[in-house]
């Protein structure tokens, strides 16, 4: 039986529910917190990351937290603060990272939560080296989120909790600066132009439709679900809302590898 | 405190006219490409042979050579970085740019001696991660072209025994360049980013906006004073791809901003010992 994590474009107290509402044989967790936005995923913002890793361990579920891609200053010590005072909270049970410094420093002396490296870590064609995994070993990760199932089986070897980022939207690019903004030359109004703003673009060379989602530059297309021979630690799966979560698990268990 | 003195104009190339080139318009520094590991195709890097070609032509003018090894890793192409890394071209060489944290990590285990960047491949956003590399004998971070020049300063003055870089010449990366998808491809000879295209979209109204979502070519040279200032030392120029008639324009253009820069700030000096 897969151990699925779930991860929302956004989260609100209703849709919680929904998500925590499914048994933990179906869903294990949940991934809170957006890789690039302070309103993108939360009304309001950390105060509701916090309280909802609370509601999500009441229910036994285990908690991840996204960290931000960006650790600029201040976000910086922001995040490490959050990762402290979840640590305090006994609310989060892994944290998911693609920064080497916020990995290497956490693993030091700054909290014992294990750390995950991210999908959002790799270059752009997701390659993976033994030498890449031993250093980010050496600087204390202890799971590795992987979107190429064939490295399952390499990566478990060494001793490492594998994630696999089992359906998420294909992102074709993202950047520091809020792609919405710069259309509309304006600020997000703390995230109201992106609430209603999820715009779709048209490549005219390549006749692509894209989506611009905040940040993150998407493919405008169904993300397809990523099955391993090799089961792995844990499955992650994201969507925008969670209505079409039983489907989707329903699907997940159909493809359940046998197990050997 | 700002060691102008050490300033470089770091120039790119992808042949032999190139390298004159650049020598020729006043670069400090070259950077070019190793087959099979570069970020740009085949066709605009070198194998070893002609690299050793390269060394001897640039250290013969009195300038410096970097290799650029920001292809990306994986296991299929580790053996040839390996093999890159042992090799004694690579050890004549008076920098690696590198890419991949675990080819730092390989580099730096194996003290060859050669002083080592870390690319804005890398993504390079804090001081933690600045001290990492450090640890691991980098002696220079090229700044992601995602920072605003705020956060550059504050990693600079934060981190003043690293050296910084920064591409101010030629084209720059709009979207995170480490992991952007956008179509790279090569049209009409020319290599091309997806990002320069242009994209159609349609509002809600119905009115149809054409735009491309990247950047056109920097020129930071009327504002390299303001990089300095921030602890900026070398002045990359972008453009492997280009021909060498750009690269001989783009180096005169950086090499005369940076000397009427060091010019201004000697005739400060004196003045200030009056």
């Amino acid at each position: 039986m897969k151990k699925i994590l779930v991860g929302l474009q956004k989260w609100t107290p209703n849709e919680l529910e929904h998500v925590l509402s499914y048994p933990n044989e179906q869903v294990s967790g949940i991934i809170l917190g957006d890789p690039f936005c302070e309103y993108h995923m939360f009304q309001h913002g950390d105060f509701d990351l916090i309280e909802f890793a609370e509601k999500a361990k009441t229910v036994g579920k285990v908690v991840v937290y996204q960290t931000p891609v960006y650790l600029t200053h201040p976000i910086f010590d922001k995040t490490l603060s959050i990762i402290q005072y979840l640590e305090k909270k006994k609310v989060c049970d892994w944290i998911l990272a693609q920064d080497v410094g916020l990995i290497h420093l956490c693993s030091k002396n700054k909290t014992t939560i294990p750390i995950c490296w991210s999908v959002w870590g790799y270059n752009r064609s997701n390659f993976i080296s033994y030498n890449l995994v031993n250093f980010l070993m050496s600087i204390g990760i202890q799971g590795i989120e992987i979107n190429n199932p064939s490295w399952g089986e390499h990566v478990s070897c060494l001793n490492l909790q594998v994630f696999l980022n089992g359906y998420a939207p294909t992102v074709v690019s993202f950047r520091q600066t809020c792609y919405v903004e710069s259309v509309y030359k304006t600020h997000c109004n703390n995230g109201d132009l992106c609430q209603k703003s999820m715009f779709i673009i048209q490549d005219i060379r390549r006749n692509q439709t894209l989506t611009i989602n905040g940040y993150v530059l998407e493919m405008n297309i169904p993300p397809k679900l990523i099955q391993s021979e090799t089961p792995p630690d844990w499955y992650t799966i994201h969507l925008q809302t969670s209505d079409r979560l039983g489907d989707l698990l329903k699907k997940v268990s159909e493809n359940e590898p046998s197990k050997p | 405190m700002i060691h102008s003195t050490s300033l470089e104009v770091l120039a790119p190339a992808s042949s032999i006219e190139h390298v004159e080139a650049a020598i020729n318009a006043g670069a400090d520094a070259i950077y070019i490409g190793i087959k099979g590991l570069s970020a740009r195709p085949d066709n605009w890097s070198f194998s070893l042979t002609e690299a050793q070609e390269i060394v001897n032509l640039v250290h013969r003018s009195n300038c410096k050579i970097y290799f650029a090894v920001n292809a990306e890793i994986g296991e299929y192409n580790t053996k040839d970085v390996q093999e890159l890394l042992g090799h004694s071209t690579c050890t004549s060489c008076d920098a690696l740019i590198l890419s991949d944290w675990g080819v730092i990590r390989l580099a730096s285990d194996m003290n060859m001696g050669v002083p080592l960047h870390a690319s804005t491949l890398l993504g390079v956003y804090n001081i933690p991660t600045i001290r990492v590399l450090e640890e691991m004998g980098v002696t220079r971070v090229i700044f992601n072209t995602n920072l605003l020049i705020h956060q550059m300063a504050e990693l600079s003055r934060s981190v003043p025994s690293m050296s910084y870089e920064i591409i101010s010449y030629g084209g720059l990366c709009f979207n995170d360049n480490r992991r952007c998808r956008l179509p790279h491809y090569i049209s009409n000879g020319n290599y091309c980013v997806g990002c320069k295209d242009n994209y159609r979209y349609v509002n809600d109204q119905g009115e149809t906006q054409t735009f491309s979502i990247g950047f056109a070519d920097i020129d930071l040279t009327p504002i390299i004073s303001q990089y300095v200032s921030i602890g900026v030392s070398s002045f990359k120029i972008e453009g492997r791809t280009r021909s060498a008639e750009y690269i001989s324009h783009s180096t005169s253009i950086l090499r005369k901003a940076v000397d009427n820069y060091l010019a201004s700030e000697k005739k400060h000096i004196s003045y200030y010992y009056i």
